[in-house]
């Protein structure tokens, strides 16, 4: 399949999906909403707002994970398995919990300090030379501490109510999300966005090695820099409204992979549509479950994710076995 | 002289003893009450204040009880027996639900367990607080709590029941009271149609946000918590759909704490509802009146 063949289907499987992500109702299941000002109201108050979140996380995850995995050259990299996630909702916990986010706008920011910090504590764990190994264990350490740090937090918030919200930060969802969290969180995940994109030729170069590259005029420093603030900004943001979802970014560059040549820099845009599908997929599915408390998002991607990033961790060790 | 010293010890020790005996007369006719359960703490705010020795946490957390600062003077516990040990009450008083750990080591250790059951209409609230009065040997000002509260609903009914009003009470989470519930009874008493019921729920339920829209309730009851900070369970009550429904009314926010133990404080909540289906009323026939004009 031609490259761009690819992303024709990529982009039309996700108009496809956004249509139907419109018209699919919590109790109503697919349907084509009507002119009535009920179906409107929760057409643009509700289905909308959703939509537009799982379309903007679901593309940063992909993309954050693609990105990282071949700065890194690790294809275990993924914000969620380093623990950027996790950091990224433990400041944002922290931000709304205990009130230093009254107005709203802070909470993306606290997000977006939250996976900064996260990126500079697994740097400053694993070092610049790290194997994969190492990558994998601080980034599971640095997850399961935050996710803790936020259990806890959320035990100590003021409002007795905040327990309740453990799955929802742990698992991530995009129930009852407002056109307001979209507005809050689309600025900086955009110009994360941007800024990952920014190294897509750079990425490219990498993959002969780091001699290579630097010999070829890139600046190693500068492109690590430019991509770690992509992820923060992105991650954060997105995080900071919808929680956290993982595998995201692990699942879908690899499914990817085969069909762009094995460039990093031609896996961006790929993953990015795909992300964006996966994740609408992943929302539609959630919704059409039986009436009740609604299924966490973050559930059926690590029902996927589990599994694959297993398969993954064995294909590897056969593939170094062989060398 | 000696003996005048003798009779001067026997009326003291007579004095001692007629002080100790009546003390113990006040202590048997006000056992103490430790409470474990925040629906217990409220219901004895306003019954017996003075025989609690301790309150749950929670009811040192923001409130707007007219009680709240009584309570809030109380010290808290947390509901572990090393507190109750420590406390020694007359009554460790529970709710039906929680605490179902504490209930046996109570009992191990000989003391008072009562158990206050959830109330599900008006009269199991009345055997609630009959439970109560019992036990603190009130039970009078129990019963006259409860026909207090029947009272000032038959008014509140009288006035608003011919609105034929369908309301739907919105809890934390998007929980909602259907039949065989507390709050339907409330909504029952006052006159107003429970659309919960209407639509076969059951006991308690969770509504999400499209079904709510769809069930369209003509008026809608937020209740709201005062904790100082936020939380998504409590937040989803202000999403801009809940406002931009067309309705018959503007949603009311109504405190959970005048709604959720069947205290004297649902007074206060029959009487916000009522003000609000008549000043709005009021407001549409005057509108009504001008576009006549």
């Amino acid at each position: 399949m031609t490259y761009n063949r690819l992303l024709l289907i990529l982009s039309v499987s996700l108009a496809f999906l956004i249509g139907l992500s419109l018209c699919t109702g919590r109790v109503t299941g697919v349907s084509w909403p009507g002119w009535d000002l009920e179906t409107q109201l929760i057409l643009w108050e509700i289905r909308l707002p959703r939509t537009l979140l799982a379309l903007l996380c679901g593309t940063v995850l992909a993309l954050s994970g693609a990105v990282l995995q071949g700065l890194l050259r690790n294809p275990l990299a993924d914000a969620g398995v380093l623990g950027v996630s996790s950091t990224a909702a433990l400041s944002s916990v922290c931000a709304i919990y205990f009130g230093f986010s009254a107005s709203g706008l802070f909470t993306p920011v606290a997000g977006i300090i939250g996976a900064m910090l996260g990126l500079l504590a697994l740097v400053m764990i694993v070092g610049s030379e790290a194997g994969i190994v190492m990558i994998i264990l601080a980034g599971a350490a640095i997850n399961s501490f935050s996710s803790a740090l936020t259990a806890l937090a959320l035990n100590m918030a003021p409002n007795p109510f905040a327990v309740q919200d453990i799955l929802f930060w742990l698992m991530g969802s995009f129930e009852h999300r407002t056109l307001q969290h979209f507005y809050l969180a689309a600025p900086p995940a955009l110009l994360g966005m941007a800024l990952l994109f920014s190294v897509s030729r750079s990425l490219d170069v990498l993959s002969l090695g780091e001699n290579t590259a630097r010999s070829m005029g890139v600046r190693l420093q500068k492109v690590q820099w430019v991509a770690g603030l992509g992820v923060a900004l992105a991650v954060g943001a997105s995080v900071a409204v919808s929680g956290v979802i993982g595998f995201v970014g692990l699942v879908v560059p690899h499914m990817l992979r085969p069909f762009t040549e094995w460039r990093p820099g031609r896996l961006l845009l790929p993953s990015a549509l795909a992300g964006a599908s996966l994740m609408l997929l992943t929302d539609i599915a959630v919704r059409c479950l039986p009436p009740g408390p609604e299924l966490r998002v973050g559930v059926i991607t690590a029902l996927l994710g589990g599994p694959f990033f297993l398969w993954l961790l064995r294909h590897l060790r056969k593939a170094e076995a062989l060398v | 002289m000696l003996v005048k010293a003798f009779r001067a010890l026997g009326v003291l020790s007579a004095l001692t003893f007629t002080l100790s005996v009546n003390g113990g007369d006040a202590r048997a006719a006000e056992p103490t009450v430790m409470s474990v359960n925040q629906c217990v703490d409220q219901m004895m705010g306003y019954l017996a204040p003075e025989n609690l020795v301790s309150v749950t946490w929670l009811s040192h957390q923001p409130s707007e009880l007219e009680i709240a600062s009584t309570l809030r003077d109380i010290p808290a516990n947390f509901g572990f027996i090393e507190q109750v040990l420590e406390l020694r009450p007359d009554i460790v008083m529970a709710g039906q639900y929680g605490a179902s750990s504490l209930k046996p080591l109570v009992r191990k250790f000989n003391m008072r367990w009562v158990e206050i059951p959830l109330p599900q209409s008006l009269d199991d609230l009345a055997s609630s607080w009959s439970l109560m009065g019992e036990a603190v040997r009130k039970p009078e000002q129990a019963a006259s709590i409860v026909s207090r509260l029947r009272a000032y609903f038959a008014q509140v009914h009288g006035k608003i029941a011919d609105k034929q009003v369908r309301a739907l009470i919105l809890n934390a989470n998007g929980w909602i009271a259907g039949e065989g519930n507390f709050q339907d009874a409330f909504l029952d008493a006052i006159g107003v149609i429970n659309v919960a019921s209407e639509q076969g729920v059951q006991g308690w339920g969770q509504v999400d946000l499209e079904t709510l829209v769809r069930w369209r309730p003509d008026l809608l009851l937020m209740v709201s918590n005062s904790y100082d900070s936020e939380a998504l369970a409590t937040n989803w009550v202000e999403h801009p759909l809940l406002k931009r429904r067309p309705s018959r009314f503007e949603p009311l926010y109504i405190p959970a704490d005048w709604l959720s133990c069947g205290t004297l404080a649902m007074k206060l909540a029959a009487q916000k509802v009522a003000d609000h289906i008549l000043a709005h009323e009021r407001k549409a026939s005057v509108s009504e009146t001008a576009d006549d004009l």
